[in-house]
């Protein structure tokens, strides 16, 4: 006879062998004892909680000939007959692998007849979630009444997946994780049984290493023992579970509180070198994070035995530290799943954890500098505390020189300045474009046209749009194409925007307002005046206007508003251009990055331009200091 | 590979765990079921042959003979009760399984036992898994069960708990340097180092290593790094251009790329530390870089690198995630 994994040869025969389901089992013996039992059952849990080893004892019971106070006595003929599995009453459906509606019609006409051998006719139908959704409709009939003794189990690890329909025609028991020390003490049972000596630190391990589950403890403890003859040893334990001692955890926790990125790496390298599971190390430091965690609140709970370091660990250890360590490596071990180079994601993962205490810092500097700039200090202590905080500075700097780690601080500074340079550069531009004469964007000027405006002129310059957009390129008359006349005399003209953005960039564009100037002096005969405003600004000034012309102010006298701020909704970014295919693409780019479809719509039609017009133009959008133009 | 190939390289590469079977089947404790897990699916293979030919030998020695007639059949894939499932599709279904149990039901066709390898086992669908849990955890007669993969977190964890799990060593980077190198002898020194860091075991490491592929991707990857790392969103376009097509389809390659991107942004990583670079050496940027980015940008880099593996798995195109690893990064240094 072959050898028998440890976990079938010492698979529950009696209820009162079941570990940990003290509730499941005396219910189910007082059913049997009461002769009570219902049709259908429905065991769910974690996998090695006893689902099935249950839903075969109480096969067992149903059928047992010589029943002892609602125990199966193993002996008789039908309880003989099941553990060897020949007899035709008790049947064990795989429902994984016979899943369909054909398999689940064959149990419906075989259902109705009596049992052969036994007293009842047992269906156990396992990993019951593997069902298609037809085979479970198939099955509700059957299993809501099937004939007189008839008894489906139905067992499973995943109950969310099976239907309320399912569910609510069985009697559900619901199998807990086993505790680790009732897992400890089975296992200690056994090996007492089978004489091998323990060491009780080694089972303590392998408890753990089974996360509840019995049968994942019985597993880890087969394999330890067939590495060495007739005892469990703590190496060999060790080495099975690929769990990380103590000691090394400890020290490696030590190294993420103190920041200490190049220890806590080399250890890390250390625990790789030693061959230990990155799944594993990472679970083990989640569960030695908990406990710490657990160590000030409720001691009570931190069942595993932790050395001296521990205590003043848990002491150090701030709330906020600890969540952010669990969060992390929990993110981490999902990302396993999918990756060959675990070493990296761990690296990764130390240096976060390490620099975790830095953002902490981070997090106070840049509340003190808040409450320092919200009070409203003198003129003189301001100085003071300027003077001071530079003091300060060069005292950190100092610092730095020390850690290597905490130099990154400095670095985002230096790095905000220079953002802030190239974010300033914008406004620059605009005051300078403001002051060219070609195009006026005052409302005193609008004010100008309106008193002189004319129906006349306007109409001809309306008649004149479409000619107008002709005579520019491509990318000026898309600009243009978002712009409308809205007054004229026969000197000025206003050109109102529907986007600021858009107004933003003619306002920039000293050669479409040429173009646009010289096109009209064309197509009108006449030279104008050009006023760009935005449809918000537009709407402000005539509603001023209006109500000084019925207030019948003369209109010498009349103020004009000053126009509201023209708000940005996207700021123009600096940009290198390598090569001219590539600005397509850039282009695409920065239209996805533009959220107002009109603007996508106008730049889509600057694509079509020839490519040397989009560099005008990128040029023109970003200004000429912000592009390097490259051909490859 | 001849059976006694096997035995000499089992004996050089993994003797640990021939040894420990050995041991386990002489004091009767072999289980019924395993998983052999680790990055070289080579080595796993040889020892699961290994396994088998120890179990069906003839001569009743503590080790396989490689001669008798089980032996070499078993060698040669020929044994009618060694069944071995290889799957060429990117996943094993469960149909295959249903037929494989339906085997195993039956009686071995010579002698008593049997014996069954599936390798890649992580390619296994959740419903061919499931229908092999109850096979796994009692199989009908003396049969021996060995799943092969790579990753076994990909595996059920009731599948795991039914097992034994052995955990092969993969190859140090510098055993599998000194390899390439006597495989390769013309191959820059430079790109030998990339690639004992890039692949897990030798056999992709050849595959990687085959024709100029290795070298006009590293020079690709450098090249959008290095634009990329200028805070350039040139680099976009550069995934259509260059690193996209060199995907070429093909899983391998592209999961070699992606692995190319982390390690270039490791070695970021490991200037901080001030280690040694493996990928980034030469290049001119690499103090200046230190200097724009901060210790927080590379981490939340990472981040967004060490994701894409995720999506790689979930086939989603490949273009696709570098563009978005792309633009995520730009985004990120942008601030």
């Amino acid at each position: 006879m072959a050898y028998q994994a440890l976990y079938r040869v010492w698979r529950p025969q009696f209820f009162k062998d079941m570990v940990g389901q003290e509730v499941v089992t005396q219910t189910l013996k007082n059913a049997i004892i009461t002769k009570q039992t219902s049709h259908a059952y429905l065991f769910s849990g974690p996998r090695g909680t006893g689902k099935t080893s249950v839903a075969k004892i109480f096969a067992k019971a149903l059928n047992c000939l010589d029943l002892k106070d609602g125990e199966p006595c193993n002996e008789c003929i039908n309880c003989q007959a099941i553990n060897t599995g020949t007899l035709n009453d008790v049947i064990e459906i795989d429902a994984a692998s016979n899943n369909g509606v054909e398999e689940i019609r064959d149990i419906r006409d075989k259902v109705k007849y009596a049992p052969t051998q036994g007293k009842f006719k047992v269906y156990i139908i396992d990993e019951v979630h593997m069902l298609s959704t037809g085979a479970f409709n198939a099955l509700l009939k059957t299993l809501e009444e099937p004939p007189t003794q008839v008894v489906f189990i139905l067992a499973t690890t995943e109950p969310q997946k099976i239907p309320a329909t399912i569910i609510s025609r069985t009697q559900r028991f619901d199998f807990k994780r086993i505790k680790q020390t009732a897992s400890l003490a089975r296992m200690e049972y056994i090996l007492t049984e089978k004489q091998i000596a323990y060491d009780q630190q080694a089972l303590q391990i392998i408890a753990t290493a089974a996360e509840g589950g019995m049968r994942d403890a019985l597993s880890i403890l087969d394999q330890a023992l067939s590495f060495a003859d007739n005892k469990l040893t703590l190496d060999n334990a060790l080495m099975v579970t690929g769990a990380v001692t103590q000691d090394l955890l400890s020290l490696y926790v030590q190294a993420v509180l103190e920041s200490d990125t190049v220890k806590g790496l080399e250890l890390l390298q250390q625990l790789l070198d030693e061959g230990k599971d990155a799944n594993r190390f990472i679970e083990d430091l989640i569960g030695y994070v908990r406990d710490l965690l657990l160590a000030n609140e409720a001691p009570k709970l931190v069942n595993a035995i932790r050395n001296n370091d521990f205590k003043t660990q848990a002491q150090t250890i701030s709330l906020q530290q600890a969540y952010t360590i669990i969060e992390e490596s929990n993110n981490v071990q999902q990302q396993l799943r999918y990756t060959t180079h675990a070493d990296v994601y761990l690296e990764v993962l130390t240096v976060k954890l390490c620099n975790l205490s830095d953002q902490k810092v981070d997090d106070t500097h840049t509340k003190q500098e808040l409450a320092f700039s919200a009070e409203n200090l003198p003129k003189k202590t301001i100085l003071k505390q300027l003077e001071k905080s530079r003091k300060d500075a060069s005292s950190i700097t100092t610092f730095n020189a020390k850690i290597p780690v905490q130099g990154t601080d400095t670095k985002i500074a230096t790095k905000g300045e220079i953002n802030k340079v190239v974010d300033d550069e914008p406004t620059k531009l605009i005051t300078k474009v403001q002051k060219s004469n070609l195009v006026k964007m005052d409302g005193q000027a609008v004010f100008l046209t309106l008193q002189k405006a004319t129906k006349g002129a306007l109409t001809a310059f309306n008649d004149a749009y479409i000619d107008l957009l002709n005579m520019l390129t491509v990318v000026q008359s898309a600009k243009l194409s978002q712009a409308k006349f809205v007054a004229a005399s026969d000197q000025s003209v206003v050109l109102v925007f529907k986007q600021p953005y858009i107004h933003h960039l003619a306002i920039q564009d000293i050669e479409l307002q040429t173009s646009i100037k010289d096109s009209l002096e064309k197509l009108l005969g006449n030279e104008y005046q050009l006023i760009f405003i935005t449809e918000d600004q537009w709407q402000q000034v005539r509603k001023s206007y209006v109500t000084q012309l019925k207030a019948k102010i003369q209109p010498d006298e009349m103020q004009a508003p000053i126009l509201a701020q023209i708000e940005l909704e996207t700021k123009p970014q600096a940009l290198t251009v390598t090569d001219e295919t590539e600005i397509e693409n850039e282009q695409d780019a920065i239209n996805s990055n533009l959220n107002n479809k009109q603007e996508v719509a106008s730049l889509n039609e600057a694509k079509n331009a020839k490519m040397t017009d989009i560099v005008n133009e990128a040029q023109t959008m970003f200004g000429v200091e912000n592009i390097e133009i490259r051909k490859d | 590979m001849t059976p006694q190939e096997i035995f000499k390289h089992l004996d050089k590469h993994q003797i640990d765990i021939t040894k420990h079977f050995e041991r386990a089947i002489e004091h009767k404790r072999l289980a019924h079921a395993f998983i052999f897990d680790g990055p070289d699916m080579q080595q796993q293979e040889l020892v699961a042959t290994w396994l088998a030919m120890r179990l069906f030998c003839l001569n009743d020695t503590n080790k396989p003979c490689g001669e008798c007639n089980n032996c070499q059949r078993i060698v040669n894939g020929e044994h009618p009760d060694v069944i071995s499932i290889v799957s060429d599709n990117k996943t094993i279904k469960i149909d295959e399984i249903r037929y494989i149990k339906n085997e195993f039901n039956k009686r071995a066709v010579e002698g008593f036992q049997k014996f069954l390898i599936i390798k890649d086992a992580d390619k296994l669908t959740v419903g061919a898994e499931n229908s092999l849990l109850k096979f796994i955890e009692e199989p009908q007669g003396p049969t021996t069960i060995v799943l092969l993969t790579q990753n076994r977190y990909a595996l059920l964890p009731t599948i795991i708990s039914r097992t034994q799990l052995i955990e092969f060593k993969g190859v140090t980077p510098k055993i599998l340097a000194k390899e390439l190198t006597n495989l390769f002898p013309k191959q820059n020194v430079d790109i030998i180092k990339i690639v004992s860091h890039l692949a897990t075991d030798l056999k992709t490491a050849e595959y990687i290593m085959a024709d100029d592929w290795v070298l006009e991707s590293t020079h690709a990857m450098l090249r959008w790094y290095t634009v990329l790392m200028k805070q350039d969103i040139a680099a976009f376009a550069m995934v259509q251009m260059g690193l996209g097509p060199l995907g070429e389809n093909d899983r391998l390659k592209e999961q070699a790329i992606l692995d190319l991107c982390l390690l270039a942004f490791r070695d970021v990583l490991r200037m901080y530390e001030q280690r040694e670079v493996i990928f980034l050496q030469n290049i001119e940027q690499n103090e200046s870089i230190l200097k724009i980015t901060s210790l927080e940008q590379i981490l939340k880099i990472m981040d967004v690198i060490l994701k894409a593996p995720q999506l790689l798995k979930q086939n989603i195109n490949f273009q696709t995630i570098m563009e978005k690893i792309t633009l995520e990064i730009w985004l990120i240094l942008k601030g």
